[in-house]
């Protein structure tokens, strides 16, 4: 596979469906970043595990903010999962009352084109989204996932063995009505009107 | 529940505005709506949050896939390949610091040491070799004081002449000289002759010599002290060697106890 530039890389990502699965893939592969990344943990206290799994936690970030508009970096998609992972790691570190050697500043997010609180879910929200989620059938979150990320009706329906794309739109309605009932039922849309 | 999200028409609606796919006229119209309409708030509120909810499922399978990527990885890579070059901690870092200048330290050490090993090996034979001629001391230039030869060797100790220059001067005394005069000139010929490792000439001019003096040539000795000098090989200095060891009665017995010692040792095969 020729070598992708990183404005290949972030459009794939936002087109969604198969090319976003192997833009992630090329970008989780990358061992340059990853190592970069799990060597200044192993500095600060960390482990290899707290370093892969920074890593995946960077990479999941970076994934979310490509798809819904908030990469603006002017930089390479290795300081952005450098800046975020470093972030998160200092977060995770504050939880056990312990710094980064190193001294971390909210700017170099910034500077990266990432907004801090974008990258935190308070956990009690995640919590109650978390509840609503459960309240849908498995089979439903996996067509709501699939089409959230742009898959074509014939790649859900492919996917999740369904008879062709006109019962995958079909199922995929049904579910979206399902959920915008749980939603709508719930006390947090009011905070989100509030 | 909002019945404008049973619409899917209004769905890709606001799915279109999200993602920015929404032309400029009809996002105006849109937006215009989202402000005046409670309604279409609601919707919208509540289309964001079901989104959300589905952005945590996402988010699971993305984890799901990045751990089965990960097993991939290292399975399908050689056990070499999966190591992670970490950069090391303090600790390490401060210890291969520690380790690196003991390293250079004993590189050092041992550099000095060989050199002072080389210098006596070198010294060994140099003074070997002075030792056994004796070109210098008093006592080799005492008898027959005053001839030709004499002048010759003192001009030699004296440095005016070069050891080239005498050992010439040296060739010019003929047979017809006072038997004194050839006998000591192929005497030192001799010794000249060890000093530079000569060891044919130095052989030819000991044996004249020792014919004028009427006493046998016993070259065992010089032979081994002027290979020593040449810089020739263990086994052939051994061969001469061989035959002072053999018999302890032998005037430089105890001198070529020590050679032998010498030329055995581990320093004498590094540098020779």
């Amino acid at each position: 596979m020729a070598k992708k530039t990183d404005a290949e890389l972030v459009h794939m990502i936002r087109t969604g469906g198969v090319d976003r699965e192997k833009a992630l893939k090329i970008i989780y592969t990358n061992l340059k970043i990853k190592e970069k990344l799990a060597s200044m943990i192993l500095y600060n206290n960390g482990n290899t595990q707290d370093g892969e799994d920074m890593y995946q936690e960077a990479i999941i970030v970076m994934d979310k903010n490509i798809r819904e508009g908030n990469f603006r970096t002017e930089g390479s998609l290795e300081s952005y999962l450098f800046s975020i992972g470093k972030y998160l790691w200092m977060n995770q570190l504050r939880k056990k009352k312990l710094t980064l050697k190193e001294k971390f500043y909210d700017h170099e997010l910034i500077g990266e084109g990432i907004e801090p609180d974008l990258l935190m879910m308070n956990d009690q929200r995640k919590s109650q989204l978390n509840e609503l989620l459960a309240k849908l059938g498995q089979r439903c979150q996996a067509i709501l996932a699939l089409w959230q990320l742009s898959y074509s009706m014939e790649e859900i329906a492919s996917r999740l063995g369904l008879h062709d794309a006109s019962t995958a739109r079909k199922a995929k309605y049904d579910c979206q009505q399902q959920l915008i009932k749980i939603v709508h039922q719930n006390p947090l849309i009011k905070s989100n009107l509030s | 529940m909002t019945p404008l999200l049973t619409n899917e028409t209004i769905i890709e609606q606001f799915e279109s505005h999200l993602t920015g796919k929404m032309s400029q006229e009809i996002r105006e119209e849109f937006i215009q709506k989202l402000n005046n309409d409670p309604q279409w708030q609601e919707a919208y509120q509540t289309f964001l949050l079901s989104r959300e909810v589905i952005g945590l499922k996402i988010t699971e399978n993305l984890r799901t896939q990045l751990k089965q990527w990960n097993k991939e990885t290292h399975s399908n890579k050689p056990e070499k390949e999966n190591i992670v070059h970490l950069r090391p901690t303090e600790k390490i870092r401060r210890l291969n610091s520690v380790l690196g200048y003991a390293v250079a330290a004993g590189v050092l050490f041992l550099m000095t040491f060989s050199f002072i090993q080389y210098q006596k090996v070198k010294q060994f034979t140099d003074m070997a070799v002075v030792e056994y001629q004796g070109i210098n001391s008093k006592a080799n230039r005492s008898e027959g004081a005053g001839s030709k030869v004499d002048q010759i060797i003192i001009d030699y100790v004296n440095k005016t002449q070069s050891s080239d220059q005498t050992i010439n001067s040296l060739k010019q005394i003929s047979p017809d000289a006072s038997g004194i005069d050839y006998f000591k000139a192929q005497n030192y010929l001799g010794r000249l002759y060890l000093l530079q490792g000569m060891c044919i000439d130095m052989s030819t001019a000991y044996q004249i010599s020792a014919q004028l003096n009427g006493y046998k040539y016993d070259g065992d000795i010089a032979q081994v002290l002027c290979e020593l000098k040449q810089g020739s090989g263990r086994e052939e200095l051994s061969v001469n060697l061989k035959k002072i060891l053999d018999n302890p009665e032998h005037t430089y017995y105890d001198q070529a106890v020590e050679i032998d010692k010498k030329i055995n040792s581990f320093w004498w095969s590094l540098f020779n």
